[in-house]
């Protein structure tokens, strides 16, 4: 078995937590390997140390800690049941909000800009009509000269 | 009283039920919180949340595991969270890059000073080195090793099938290993 196969091994060997097999293997490879001793002792003084360390204990004043903390929730109690679902109901309904406040801003400040408080449906219609030079196919007011002129092309025509 | 019974009580707003459950946990909560953090204050200060967190919960304990297993999962999820909060905060604030690991204090007052020392620095190297294990591995290790639970109890805390915390385990020791080993000259 190769240096780093072995050596992968090690701490489970040191905790006895492998397969009799695999624990033979390991035994019979350090019998021959210097590098592998010592890596394993190296292994073995900080691992075992380590666990022989005490055990922490709590300190003695969370007792005090937790009870205030607790009193100080049940102070506020009859929020308590709320606050938590109210957030999270509150949530998207502010993010609409928030979007359709955009949006309405959006209008406005393209309304202000085109100088003219009419309805976006008119506007753009008149827009259209202008683009597409459809204009002449509206109703000419009688008497302006657009009129006049298109009434001499019509008869030109009809001859 | 059996763990069902005090947890209703619990659940029933008695106080005295919850003193017990605190004074009969409060020990296994802040060891398990320290070995995940690595750090005296933060440990304080999550089993302080961890008990909060019971109380409020304690309508969810079904009674089909172990009280400890549960409290246990408590502890442990709540270590996990703050834990990548922290490393969050740290990163948005650049915090990492100057960053100490902190120095812990000696435990052994019947050593000599140089002994002391020396168990110091291997209990540090060893810590760190299984602080920065991945979760999963971290967490079976910790609960293997410090808190001696058995395969069953890791499976049952960690909600994962026996043979995923052998697995877990069994990792954890061979990357363990690879970080070790290097650190000989440091001693």
């Amino acid at each position: 078995m190769k240096h780093k196969k072995i050596q992968k091994k090690l701490l489970r060997y040191l905790d006895d937590d492998l397969p009799e097999r695999e624990k033979v293997k390991v035994q019979r490879h350090l019998e021959s390997c210097q590098t592998c001793r010592d890596a394993l002792k190296t292994l073995e003084s900080m691992w075992v140390t380590e666990r022989s360390i005490e055990r922490k204990t709590a300190p003695p004043f969370l007792w005090t800690r937790i009870s205030a903390k607790l009193s100080a929730e049940a102070e506020h109690g009859f929020f308590k049941g709320f606050k938590k679902p109210l957030r999270l109901a509150l949530r998207p309904v502010a993010t609409v909000m928030v979007l359709l406040f955009i949006f309405f801003i959006g209008i406005k400040l393209g309304n202000l800009m085109s100088g003219s408080s009419r309805d976006v449906t008119e506007i753009s219609t008149e827009r259209i009509t202008d683009n597409f030079g459809m204009s002449y196919f509206e109703i000419l007011p009688p008497g302006s000269l657009d009129a006049r002129v298109l009434a001499l092309t019509n008869n030109e025509m009809q001859k | 009283m059996g763990d069902s019974e005090l947890v209703i009580k619990i659940k029933n707003g008695d106080q005295n039920a919850f003193r017990q459950l605190f004074e009969q946990y409060q020990h296994l909560v802040y060891n398990t919180c320290y070995r995940m953090s690595g750090n005296r204050e933060e440990a304080e200060d999550i089993t302080q949340d961890v008990f909060i967190k019971i109380i409020h919960a304690a309508g969810k304990f079904r009674g089909d595991a172990k009280l400890s297993s549960w409290i246990y999962r408590i502890a442990v999820n709540t270590c996990l969270k703050k834990e990548r909060r922290k490393k969050l905060e740290n990163w948005i604030s650049l915090e990492f890059l100057f960053q100490d690991e902190g120095k812990l204090q000696p435990q052994s007052p019947d050593k000599t000073p140089d002994q002391q020392v020396e168990i110091l620095e291997k209990e540090q190297i060893v810590q760190n080195a299984i602080r920065n294990l991945p979760e999963r591995q971290k967490t079976a290790l910790i609960l293997h090793r410090y808190e001696n639970l058995s395969y069953q109890e890791i499976a049952a805390v960690m909600e994962i099938s026996l043979s995923a915390v052998e697995s877990l385990l069994h990792r954890a020791k061979e990357n363990l290993t690879k970080k070790l080993i290097p650190l000989k000259k440091y001693l």
